[in-house]
């Protein structure tokens, strides 16, 4: 018969951490250990005197009606003596079951699993601080707020992509710069309470001005009396911008043949094959057996599309100040079936099964189908640029059909290129920005360089 | 086995054979046409052309087969040639389907297929018109042919194995059936040879 601490100790055992990990085998998924359901999350494995191994994830992103679908992820960990760390972004779509293994060759290291009771997709409220409850009166009461320690902090775009708020209050030790920045860039709003000690002097000096635009985001400065204007900064959802760019000339399935082309074809050959075959005698018989390798060569040079397997991007960069977060759709078509390998991380925009690695992502598709994939976002280099009233193409090729939100028309910017914006004359949007713009604030610069669209985010609030 | 083209030739142009090629071709044009996509999308004309073709060409050699009359008839052999010639000028068509369907299936096995079963069922229908006259019921052969058919198929759903049913795996890679119609096709060839032989004792070409 168990005592009360017996009943206690075993109750902490079997209700605990889900994690079976060791000292030696450490895996974190999530910022701060929260993981944002339909959202890329940071991946980290920490190895202490490990032999190399792999990291094993199984995730069953089905459903009852469509059953197991399965998303895989394999990855080499170095492993060797003293501490090695892989890290990683995966994307966890809202799970049935969550499993994870160190392995290796047969003998599993660590393993682990999280509870469906888990899945939550709100975003995450961070909130960098030693007295984190006195912040939590300034969200909803519906808000997922987290409080995070510097080193938690991951120092890569997508890593941020379930965060909405970064909240910095200065009483902890300054984060890393690199985190602030991939942050902001990813359209978190990272607000930075003033005062600041002077350990943070170098996040102070990126702060300047007090209120600016970075990739997708914000870096904000702020007293606590200007708070709550900061929090309602809306955030911009990098998915929905990038099924934005989901357009026909993507990828499409070959039209047929009109039929009645098809139709004179095969009565033609049939006509000439039966008057042969029952006119010609032998002759007939020979000609007909040797013109139908032929008619068959023209049927399939006819009939055959030139394309059985179709991928193609559409990429955009998203500028904000002097950083920009890059999105790139992928729009895939298969013919016959086939397991289709895209390099880079990504994720399709239906459930299948798939595997994804570090370096690339194996879909199996079944014949004559398409799908699309969004890439992981990521930094890149601002090119459509605001500087004040000036519209500046940073980039090294022209940018077209320029069109501002709210102001009209712009035309071509050059490589280079700085011009005032000016209102023009009312004139439709261009087909191609029609999506884009219902995701995006008034004042938003957008342009195009061939299937690469520019956007360039305005200084001032506005949001989606 | 005394077999020349011109006799195939001959063949091919008498009214039975003639107006079975014609009605044959005829039906996988008319399958070929009505299955083809009118919109963009998913092209799978070769499903329904692949089995429309299989099931043609194994009732077709069935009822020739069941309709060679004796063990003396010397047409039993041209008249194979003369089918799978019927079967070989369809393969355009079939093609045609393949080139603009991407079936799972290697574009071999959809073209050699059918020219297995033409053999395959053609030994079948000796057996069938043989047995059937055997037992004085040859004029029940009409109705036996399709019969055949159905049988064939209802013992590969008992089976739970893909044997002999032209529908289902003309459009599937089976070991299994790939088996068991090289047998039956290598039996009609080894009955047709031993026959002749049997007959001209001296040489094929007596």
């Amino acid at each position: 018969m168990l005592t009360w601490r017996g009943t206690l100790t075993l109750l902490a055992l079997v209700a605990g951490s889900v994690a079976a990990q060791t000292r030696d085998i450490v895996v974190d998924v999530g910022v701060g250990g929260e993981i944002v359901a339909g959202a890329w999350n940071p991946l980290r494995v920490t190895l202490r005197d490990q032999p190399p191994a792999q990291l094993f994830v199984d995730i069953d992103q089905g459903s009852l009606r469509e059953g197991e679908r399965w998303l895989r992820y394999r990855a080499e960990l170095a492993g060797g003596g003293g501490i090695s760390v892989f890290e990683d972004e995966l994307f966890i779509p809202v799970w049935r079951s969550f499993q994870w293994s160190v392995r290796a060759g047969e003998q599993i290291l660590a393993s682990g699993s999280f509870d469906r009771h888990l899945v939550d997709e709100r975003p995450l409220e961070l909130i960098l601080s030693t007295q984190p409850g006195a912040f939590h009166a300034y969200f909803d009461a519906q808000a997922r707020l987290v409080d995070v320690t510097p080193h938690d902090l991951p120092e890569r775009a997508a890593a941020f992509d379930g965060v909405r708020t970064l909240l910095i209050d200065g009483s902890t030790a300054p984060p890393r710069s690199e985190a602030v920045l991939a942050a902001s860039a990813a359209g978190v709003r990272t607000v930075l309470l003033e005062p600041l000690p002077s350990s943070f002097a170098e996040l102070q000096a990126l702060a300047s001005p007090a209120t600016q635009r970075l990739g997708a985001g914000w870096l904000l400065k702020r007293s606590e009396a200007g708070l709550a204007d900061a929090l309602a900064l809306p955030r911009l959802n990098s998915y929905d911008i990038t099924l934005a760019l989901d357009l026909p000339t993507l990828t499409s399935l070959p039209p047929p043949l009109p039929t009645i082309t098809l139709a004179i074809g095969v009565g033609g050959y049939l006509l000439a094959t039966l008057l042969l075959v029952g006119y010609g005698g032998l002759p007939g018989l020979l000609t007909s057996l040797a013109l139908m390798p032929l008619a068959s060569l023209g049927a399939w040079q006819v009939l055959r599309p030139s394309e059985a397997s179709q991928q193609r991007s559409h990429t955009l960069t998203l500028s904000g100040g002097e950083l920009a977060l890059r999105l790139e759709l992928i729009g895939l078509a298969q013919l016959p079936a086939a397991t289709r390998t895209v390099s880079g991380h990504a994720r399709p925009t239906a459930a299948p099964n798939y595997l994804q690695t570090p370096l690339a992502l194996e879909l199996p598709m079944e014949r004559w189908s398409m799908t699309r994939l969004v890439a992981r976002p990521r930094l890149g280099t601002p090119t459509l640029q605001w500087e004040g009233e000036l519209l500046v193409n940073r980039g090294r090729t022209a940018i077209e059909e320029v069109y501002v939100l709210g102001l009209g028309p712009q035309g071509r910017l050059s490589a280079g290129e700085e011009r005032l914006v000016v209102r023009q004359e009312d004139a439709p949007l261009p087909l191609l920005y029609q999506q884009l713009a219902a995701r995006l604030p008034q004042g938003s610069a957008i342009g195009r360089s061939g299937d690469h669209l520019h956007v360039a985010l305005p200084g001032s609030g506005g949001g989606s | 086995m005394h077999l020349s083209l011109l006799e195939v030739s001959e063949r091919l142009r008498q009214s039975d054979l003639q107006q079975a090629t014609i009605g044959y071709l005829a039906v996988l044009a008319f399958v070929l046409l009505v299955v083809w996509p009118a919109a963009q999308g998913p092209n799978d004309s070769f499903q329904a052309l692949a089995q429309t073709n299989a099931l043609a060409l194994t009732l077709l050699s069935l009822a020739f087969g069941s309709m060679a009359r004796g063990t003396t008839d010397p047409s039993r052999q041209t008249t194979l040639v003369a089918l799978l010639c019927t079967a070989l000028l369809a393969s355009p068509l079939l093609v045609a389907g393949y080139a603009a369907s991407f079936p799972t299936v290697p574009l071999a096995w959809a073209l050699a297929g059918p020219l297995g079963y033409v053999v395959a069922y053609y030994g079948v229908g000796l057996m069938l018109g043989a047995a059937f006259r055997a037992a004085r019921l040859g004029f029940l052969l009409p109705l036996a042919v399709p019969g055949l058919v159905a049988l064939l198929i209802v013992v590969d759903v008992w089976l739970g194995q893909p044997l002999f049913n032209p529908l289902t795996h003309v459009t599937t890679l089976s070991l299994t059936h790939l088996l068991s119609i090289a047998l039956l096709a290598l039996a009609t060839f080894g009955y047709l040879f031993y026959d002749a032989v049997r007959k001209h004792p001296q040489g094929a070409n007596a």
